[in-house]
């Protein structure tokens, strides 16, 4: 399971986040779980990097936080995605979209 | 960044927020194990396992919410007030050192600069020049135990010589003179004042080219013979004017008398102008003329041999220092013939002629004070300096001894992962709010001192008082501070024990 893990691109964490966020709120463990299960397990976001992302989206103004009931029966910071975060999201997608399709177009033509 | 200057006030909240929302997702995670069929035991201790992370996470997740620098400098602040609150002797020391040095030295170079070194509050100042008597007969001159000692010049010339000057109007552009100065007893809404009045010729202000704030200034239709028609006139400074006048408009026109005599209020003069003779403030500006209501017996217009007025000129456009001293010297025996005393004959009349007539640039104003205590200040100045640089000498001395004596101390900072540059800053800080304190309380030592340097130098017939305007040089004193702060919290950092030393250093610690 260690073994294949795959360290992230630098700059992709946030994207990450914002696009977990993007089917409703949720608190930072589940953010983590849902970036490893929805990558295949291929990403693992240690706890180190994930909140002080989660906290400088939230200064910059694309999440809001509020205190809820989490499945542990304990109160939990949840996360969602403001009407920024929104936008920020789709300009972002659109641009990982363009890269991705550009690197790939290279790649394959230089493997042909 | 709003926000994050808003979150610096409430830290304490947004610290246990983080704490709060780690702990929670400890639990979910112990929760998740457990429902995996981990035993709790087990599951705690895996969710745990990373705790040792937890202060380094809240910490890097703080700093999305606040300003670290600012908020590392606010520490550095406070954690330098706590030292040098614990190191008392240490501190007072130091701050006496520098309230002293700093506060001995601004006060004399204040004074010296009031004096010498500032340019009077004129129009182009270095245009304006006086004309003195040098080469005097040596009859003139005053003997103690067998030296010459003053007049080596005379600064005034007798009034005749004043006029033949003025009508060179190749050399001078406008050409005025002081007849006197001193405390007049002055009626001002009858009541009684001494102000300090300047008796002065016509051309005065044009010499200066000075403009009135209230009315107009003295002009030379105002300083004839017997007076104008409608009677003296006089010119306030800006400071009479607030202080007896309330900053009235009506001051123009009121009649004050002056020792006697009536005189109307013509105008005001500017804020910051008082007077050519740095130190002494004119409060009150006088035609010349009229002096001969005043003291009729007087005979200074037409005597040769009273050597009673100031020249002062501005030179001509296009005219050199150098050409009009080369002129006035080439012209001087003519001008003297034609002044002289009658009586004088053979060797004596030789003397008179060879007098000269010498330009020396007005751009500081002409201060009997500066001329009798400027060597004195600046011989001052100068002890004061040494002084200050032994001081600071020691100073170095005493921060560097202290700097190895903190070597433990932040070989500790260092090896819980403190940064050079949080060390350096730190040690920075301390300086700095050493230096600036030091400042401070040398500003207010100098205000004190300037006041008790004004007093050692006034005597009964001469009243100094001086605009002290502590602001800029107040200012440029913390910039230097400031430096000098962050040159020695910088040696002191360079002292301070690399990393690889730190074992040994806090080794050290640990044997006392």
């Amino acid at each position: 399971m260690e073994a294949n893990r795959q360290e992230l691109l630098p700059g992709t964490l946030d994207l990450l986040i914002l696009s977990t966020l993007l089917t409703g709120k949720a608190h930072g463990y589940s953010i983590m779980e849902a970036i490893w299960s929805q990558s295949g397990e291929l990403f693992r976001v240690e706890e180190g990097a994930l909140y002080p992302a989660l906290h400088r989206l939230e200064v910059k103004g694309l999440l809001t936080s509020d205190w809820g009931l989490s499945e542990a029966n304990r109160r939990a910071k949840f996360y969602q995605l403001t009407t920024t975060g929104h936008k920020q999201l789709a300009a972002e997608r659109g641009n990982w979209d363009r890269i991705a399709a550009g690197m790939r177009r290279i790649l394959r033509a230089k493997g042909a | 960044m709003l926000k994050r200057i808003t979150s610096l006030f409430r830290r304490r909240q947004l610290d246990r927020d983080l704490f709060e929302e780690l702990e929670a997702h400890f639990a979910i995670k112990q929760f998740h194990l457990e429902q995996q069929g981990v035993p709790p035991r087990e599951a705690a201790r895996q969710a745990r396992l990373a705790l040792g992370n937890c202060t380094l996470w809240q910490e890097s997740t703080r700093r999305e919410w606040t300003l670290p620098t600012l908020e590392s400098l606010l520490q550095d602040i406070s954690y330098g007030f706590r030292l040098l609150n614990k190191d008392r002797a240490f501190t007072i020391v130091v701050l006496t050192t520098l309230t002293l040095g700093i506060g001995a030295n601004t006060a004399i170079f204040q004074l010296l600069n009031a004096l010498l070194w500032s340019p009077l509050p004129i129009d182009q100042p270095n245009r304006l020049i006086r004309i003195r008597a040098t080469n005097l007969p040596s009859t003139d001159r005053a003997w103690t135990g067998g030296r010459a000692t003053s007049p080596v010049e005379r600064q005034q010339v007798p009034y005749p010589l004043y006029q033949l000057l003025a009508a060179r109007t190749d050399l001078f552009a406008v050409t005025a003179a002081i007849l006197g100065q001193g405390e007049f007893a002055t009626e001002i809404d009858n009541a009684p004042h001494r102000l300090h009045a300047s008796v002065i010729s016509g051309s005065y202000f044009s010499v200066l080219g000075l403009k009135s704030v209230q009315g107009r200034l003295l002009t030379p239709s105002d300083d004839i013979q017997g007076g104008p028609p409608e009677g003296w006139s006089v010119v306030i400074s800006h400071n009479i004017w607030t202080r007896l006048f309330n900053k009235s408009p009506k001051a123009v026109g009121a009649l004050i008398n002056i020792e006697r005599v009536p005189y109307r209020v013509l105008g005001v003069a500017p804020p910051n102008f008082d007077g050519i003779h740095p130190g002494v403030a004119v409060e009150l500006w006088l035609p010349m003329s009229s002096f001969e209501s005043l003291y009729p017996k007087w005979n200074w217009r037409n005597n040769p041999s009273q050597w009673s007025t100031r020249p002062f000129a501005r030179l001509r456009p296009g005219v050199s220092m150098e050409q009009a001293r080369n002129t006035l010297h080439l012209i001087s025996p003519s001008l003297l013939a034609e002044v002289k005393d009658t009586q004088l004959s053979g060797i004596d009349l030789k003397r008179h002629l060879s007098i000269q007539l010498d330009p020396v640039s007005a751009r500081n104003g002409f201060s009997p004070i500066a001329n009798s205590y400027g060597p004195v200040l600046l011989l001052l100045l100068g002890a004061a300096a040494a002084v200050l640089l032994l001081a600071i000498t020691n100073l170095t001395n005493l921060l560097l001894a202290r700097g190895s004596v903190r070597q433990s101390e932040i070989a500790v900072r260092l090896a819980l992962g403190a940064s050079h540059g949080r060390v350096r800053r730190q040690l920075i800080a301390e300086t700095l709010l050493l230096a600036v304190t030091g400042a401070f309380l040398s500003i207010l030592f100098a205000r004190w001192a300037t006041q008790a340097l004004l007093t050692a130098v006034s005597r009964d017939n001469i009243r100094i008082t001086l605009a002290t305007d502590f602001d800029w040089q107040a200012l440029a004193f913390l910039a230097r501070l400031s430096q000098f702060a962050g040159i020695f919290g910088y040696f002191w950092f360079k002292t301070a024990p690399k990393c690889n030393d730190c074992s040994e250093a806090i080794s050290k610690r640990a044997m006392r």
